[in-house]
């Protein structure tokens, strides 16, 4: 790794007035996951880090009325056994879970994982089925994003370059709701997502009131499927549902090739993947 | 600053030094301090074998910059065994066979470590699970569970019933 300068803040205000000064010179580091790969690879070359990981109020996870709010600092691991994310956004959990191996969730944070905006992100399919809200904050002041419009290509994001990821909150699943994510890569752990989907479903007397599904590593970024979610919006589950909903997904799938996988293999697979969450939620009412 | 002072707990014992900046965890203990039992395989955190507990956390120590374990406590392989007696973890490993080149060894004990901490009593999934950052490249893996079922095995004796009072 080049030389570079250690900043540490003790504060996000200090973080933030760090970042105005420094500008594009300086980088956050968070679990360092990501960054220190790319700096061991010199594919980035800041002149200073401002180190994040000391800053114990960004590391909380909290309800308020309605709503989960994630510090950016919290780590997977920290994610994955919160009770709060148990209980009213379980499919982030499962997003969480399946993050690298223990040693990476230990490190590896949200507003990493969101700010490095892979398309293959694990934590972004569920962020973006569960309808939440990015809250950032720079020298000209706080301003709250949806996730939809937080990323506009791979490793691109509105994020200026005085701005710090805050929080990420999401309006609480309830009783009613149910969602899943799942995942298919090239081995069980450690490997970047082929495909993965998520998705979350508002259910009200048998029927789907409303949902939202988020396809990861199909397309330039993370993306919601608006033609899937109409088909099954005040619809009845039933299989044929199910597999009529599968095929939507698929085509609504823009892959690419790569050296892990044909677009045509992503495209078909997203939807069995879909298709496997579906049954597994709805098992109790399903033949 | 290029240069940080950090003090921080390594092994039980109070350490201050001053690193560069760029300098990862892996290499202060390997390089400066002379704690070769956390290796180096990949160097960008697939491996496992630089695996350190950093409060009680396992995390691989080549994504860690020395900079950022101050104040923290940190455990490596040799901060395990107890007034020369080892782990029970280690005396698994070697018992069951599970060590043959032993470069993995280091990291597999902590990822034992860290599992077992939070879980004493784990299924053959979540050993599995528990081992998935950690690559062996000699054993398949195998006897590495066994190690980790009986590592459990006799922390649970070792704990002694614990229903008594
Ligand atoms: C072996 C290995 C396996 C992995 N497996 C997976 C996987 O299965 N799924 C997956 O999704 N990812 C995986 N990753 C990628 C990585 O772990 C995640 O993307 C992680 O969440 C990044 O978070 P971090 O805290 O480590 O970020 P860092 O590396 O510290 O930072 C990443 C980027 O985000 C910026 N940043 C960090 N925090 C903030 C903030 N609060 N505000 C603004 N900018 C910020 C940094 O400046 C940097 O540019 C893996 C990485 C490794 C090394
Ligand atoms: S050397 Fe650190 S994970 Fe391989
Ligand atoms: S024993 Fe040789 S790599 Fe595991």
């Amino acid at each position: 790794m080049r030389p570079f300068d250690y900043l540490r803040p003790k504060s996000a205000e200090e973080a933030i007035e760090m970042k105005a000064r420094l500008g594009k010179k300086a980088s956050f580091l968070a679990g360092g996951t990501d960054l220190l790969v790319k700096l061991k690879e010199d594919a980035v070359r800041p002149e200073a880090l401002i180190d994040l990981s000391f800053i114990e109020s960004l590391k909380e996870i909290r309800e308020a009325d309605g709503t989960v709010a994630i510090g950016s600092l919290a780590s997977y691991a920290d994610i994955g056994s919160s009770p709060l994310i148990e209980r009213f956004g379980y499919i982030l959990r499962q997003g969480a879970l399946e993050i690298g191996a223990p040693q990476i969730q230990n490190a590896a944070t949200i507003g990493g994982n969101i700010a490095n905006a892979s398309p293959a992100a694990d934590g972004i399919p569920p962020i973006y089925a569960l309808g939440a809200h990015i809250t950032l904050v720079g020298k000209e002041g706080r301003r709250v994003v949806a996730v939809e419009d937080f990323f506009t290509g791979p490793g691109k994001t509105v994020l200026k370059e005085d701005e710090l990821i805050i929080e990420i909150g999401f309006p609480k699943m309830m009783e009613q709701d149910k969602g899943f994510f799942k995942k298919i890569g090239q081995r069980k752990a450690l490997a970047i997502s082929k495909a993965s989907v998520a998705a979350v479903l508002h259910i009200a007397n048998g029927k789907i009131e409303e949902a939202r599904v988020a396809l990861g590593a199909v397309a330039p970024t993370v993306i919601r499927c608006p033609k899937t979610e109409t088909l099954l919006k005040g619809r009845k589950i039933s299989g044929s549902l199910i597999e009529e909903a599968a095929k939507s997904v698929s085509s609504e799938s823009m892959a690419i090739g790569d050296v892990r996988s044909t677009p045509e293999y992503r495209d078909y697979v997203i939807g069995v993947l879909f298709e496997r969450g579906m049954r597994n939620i709805f098992s109790d009412i399903l033949p | 600053m290029k240069t940080v002072n950090i003090e921080f707990t390594l092994n039980g014992a109070k350490t201050k030094v001053t690193v560069p900046a760029n300098m990862t965890l892996v290499h202060l203990l390997r390089k400066e301090l002379g704690l070769t039992g956390t290796k180096i395989g990949c160097d960008k955190g697939e491996c496992g074998a630089c695996a350190v507990l950093i409060n009680g956390k396992s995390m691989n120590s080549c994504l860690v910059l020395a900079a950022q374990v101050d104040g923290k406590e940190v455990t490596t392989i040799e901060g395990l065994e107890n007034e020369g007696k080892l782990h029970p973890i280690q005396e698994a490993f070697i018992e069951e066979g599970a060590i043959q080149c032993g470069y993995c060894t280091p990291g597999m004990v902590i990822s034992a470590k860290f599992l077992l901490d939070r879980n004493p009593d784990p299924t053959d999934d979540e050993i599995k699970t528990g081992i998935s950052g950690n690559l062996c490249r000699c054993t398949g893996y195998t006897k590495i569970v066994n190690a980790v079922r009986a590592a459990a095995q006799k922390l649970k004796n070792a704990g002694g019933g614990g229903e008594t009072r």
